[in-house]
C-alpha cells in the first residue's frame, strides 16, 4: 500500500495544475480574444481619439483608458475560466474525472486561479506597454 | 484480504429506494461483472463504492478503507484505485500523451507513458488531440489514464457502450492484460458476452437487490433447462408439431426437459426431409437467457 507521504506535493501538484490550465486557456480562443485582442482592439480605437487632445489631457485620458482596458481583460479572462469554463467542466464530467485522482480539490482551484491571474497579467501587461509606446512616440 | 466488502448497502432518494440491501465480496486480482437492467442499481452501487455517494445504510469497504475518507488518507486511496466513468470526460484540446502526463504526475508510482500508449494501443496518436479522435479511441484514453497510476482495483462503469465490435474487442484485451497483471476490476456492462468473456464471476442486480450471484457458467446453468438451437436452412418444410411452435426468425430454439427425445423428433424429420442439420447446436440456455429468466418481472415477484 503507498503511504500518503508518497503522494506528489504542493509544488508539482500546484505546477501540473497551472501547466495544465495555461495549456487548455491558450488552446481556447475566445479566452485570448476576450482576454487580449478585444481590449487591444478597443485601445487602438482610443488612440485615434486621444491624438486629437492636448498634451496633457492626452496622458490622463490615455492611462484611464489603458487602466479600464485592462481591468476588462481581466475581467473577461476570470469569466471564462470560472463562470463559464468551470461550468462546461463539471457538465462534461471533467470535475468528476479530477475528483477520482488523489488530486485534492484545492489543487484543481488553485491551477484555475493561477492560471487565469497569469493570462490577465501578461494582458495587462501588453496593454500597458502599448499605451507607454505610443506615448513615447507621440 | 479482500478487495471489496458490501454489506447490506441501502441507498435512498428520497422515498424512492434505489439499493435494498446489497451484499457481496470481490477477490482481488478477479474480473467481477455487474450486471441488470437499467435502473436495477449498478451504477449507484458502483458510485458509493467510487466514493461519490454515501450510503444510506451499510458497510462498504474497498483495499480495506471506507471510499468517503478524506484529506491526506483519502488521497492514499484514492491513488490504488483507478476510474473510467459511464462517459467520456476528457479535455479535448489536450494531447493524448498531455492528458497521460497530466494525470501520471498525481500518482506515486506510475507507470512509464510509452507502456501505456502501448497497453492502450495508441502509440501512433500519442501526439493527437482528444478533441480528434474517435469515440472508441477516446474510451481507451479513458482507460489508459485509468491505469496510468497502477491500480490495485479498476473499476470500469460500462466501459464498452458506443463502441463498434472491433473497438470492443481491443478495449478487451487492455482488460485481460490488466487482469492478468493482478489488478482486480468491478465492471458494470449490459453486454452479457462481455461479462460472460472478462469475467469470472457475475452479480446480476434487479429492483436494486442481488438477483444472481455466480460464475458465469452457473449463471447459465441456472436459467433452465438446455437448448436445442437450430436455424432452418431457406425453404425447408414445416417442422413436427411439437418443435414448430418454438420457432422464431428462423430458428428454433427450444428449452428442452428430454433433449434425446426431442433431438430424435428433430433428426428424424431431417432425414425424411433431406435437410442437412449442420449449425445445431444443444447446451445449457446462453448468459442472456439466464440473465432474462432471473430478471424477468415473474422471476422477481417470485425471488
Amino acid at each position: 500500500m503507498d503511504d500518503a507521504s508518497t503522494l506528489p506535493g504542493l509544488v508539482p501538484v500546484i505546477g501540473g495544475q497551472l501547466r495544465y490550465q495555461l495549456t487548455l486557456l491558450m488552446r481556447t480562443p475566445r479566452t485570448l480574444m476576450a482576454g487580449l485582442i478585444l481590449p487591444g482592439a478597443l485601445l487602438a480605437l482610443q488612440l485615434g481619439r486621444v491624438q486629437h487632445i492636448g498634451q496633457g489631457a492626452a496622458a490622463d485620458l490615455l492611462a484611464a483608458r489603458v487602466a479600464g482596458l485592462v481591468v476588462l481583460g481581466a475581467m473577461s479572462v476570470a469569466y471564462l475560466t470560472h463562470a463559464s469554463s468551470l461550468i462546461v467542466a463539471r457538465e462534461d464530467g471533467i470535475l468528476r474525472r479530477w475528483r477520482a485522482t488523489p488530486l485534492p480539490a484545492w489543487g484543481y482551484f488553485a491551477g484555475r486561479i493561477a492560471a487565469a491571474v497569469l493570462i490577465a497579467d501578461v494582458a495587462a501587461l501588453i496593454l500597458v506597454l502599448v499605451g507607454v509606446a505610443w506615448r513615447a512616440c507621440t | 484480504m479482500t478487495a471489496i466488502v458490501v454489506e447490506e448497502l441501502v441507498k435512498r432518494y428520497g422515498g424512492f429506494t434505489a439499493v435494498a440491501g446489497v451484499s457481496f465480496t470481490a477477490a482481488p486480482g478477479e474480473v467481477t461483472a455487474l450486471l441488470g437492467p437499467n435502473g436495477a442499481g449498478k451504477t449507484t452501487t458502483i458510485e458509493i463504492l467510487e466514493g461519490f455517494q454515501d450510503p444510506s445504510e451499510g458497510t462498504v469497504r474497498v483495499l480495506g478503507a471506507d471510499p468517503r475518507a478524506g484529506g491526506r488518507a483519502g488521497r492514499s486511496w484514492r491513488a490504488r484505485i483507478g476510474l473510467v466513468l459511464q462517459s467520456t470526460s476528457l479535455d479535448a484540446q489536450l494531447t493524448v500523451t498531455e492528458a497521460l502526463t497530466l494525470f501520471g504526475g498525481l500518482y506515486p508510482e506510475r507507470q512509464r507513458i510509452g507502456e501505456v500508449l502501448d497497453a492502450i494501443d495508441m502509440a501512433d496518436d500519442a501526439r493527437t488531440r482528444i478533441g480528434a479522435l474517435s469515440g472508441g479511441q477516446r474510451r481507451r484514453v479513458d482507460l489508459g489514464i485509468a491505469i496510468i497510476g497502477q491500480p490495485e482495483m479498476l473499476f470500469l462503469d460500462e466501459p464498452t457502450t458506443g463502441l463498434d465490435p472491433e473497438a470492443r474487442r481491443r478495449l478487451w484485451a487492455v482488460i485481460e492484460n490488466l487482469t492478468a497483471g493482478g489488478t482486480t476490476v468491478l465492471l458494470t456492462t449490459h453486454y452479457l458476452d462481455e461479462a460472460q468473456r472478462l469475467a469470472r464471476r457475475v452479480i446480476v442486480l434487479a429492483d436494486g437487490r442481488v438477483a444472481a450471484d455466480a460464475s458465469p457458467d452457473k449463471l447459465r446453468a441456472m436459467g433452465g433447462a438446455p437448448v436445442i438451437r437450430y436455424r432452418l436452412p431457406a425453404g425447408a418444410p414445416d417442422l413436427p408439431a411439437g418443435l414448430a411452435g418454438h420457432v422464431a426468425d428462423g430458428e428454433l430454439t427450444l428449452p428442452s426437459a428430454d433433449v434425446t427425445a426431442d433431438l430424435a423428433l428433430l433428426t428424424g424429420w431431417a432425414r425424411d426431409n433431406h435437410v442437412d442439420l449442420t449449425g445445431l447446436e444443444v447446451g445449457p440456455p446462453s448468459l442472456e437467457d439466464a440473465y432474462l429468466a432471473l430478471t424477468s418481472e415473474g422471476a422477481l415477484n417470485h425471488g
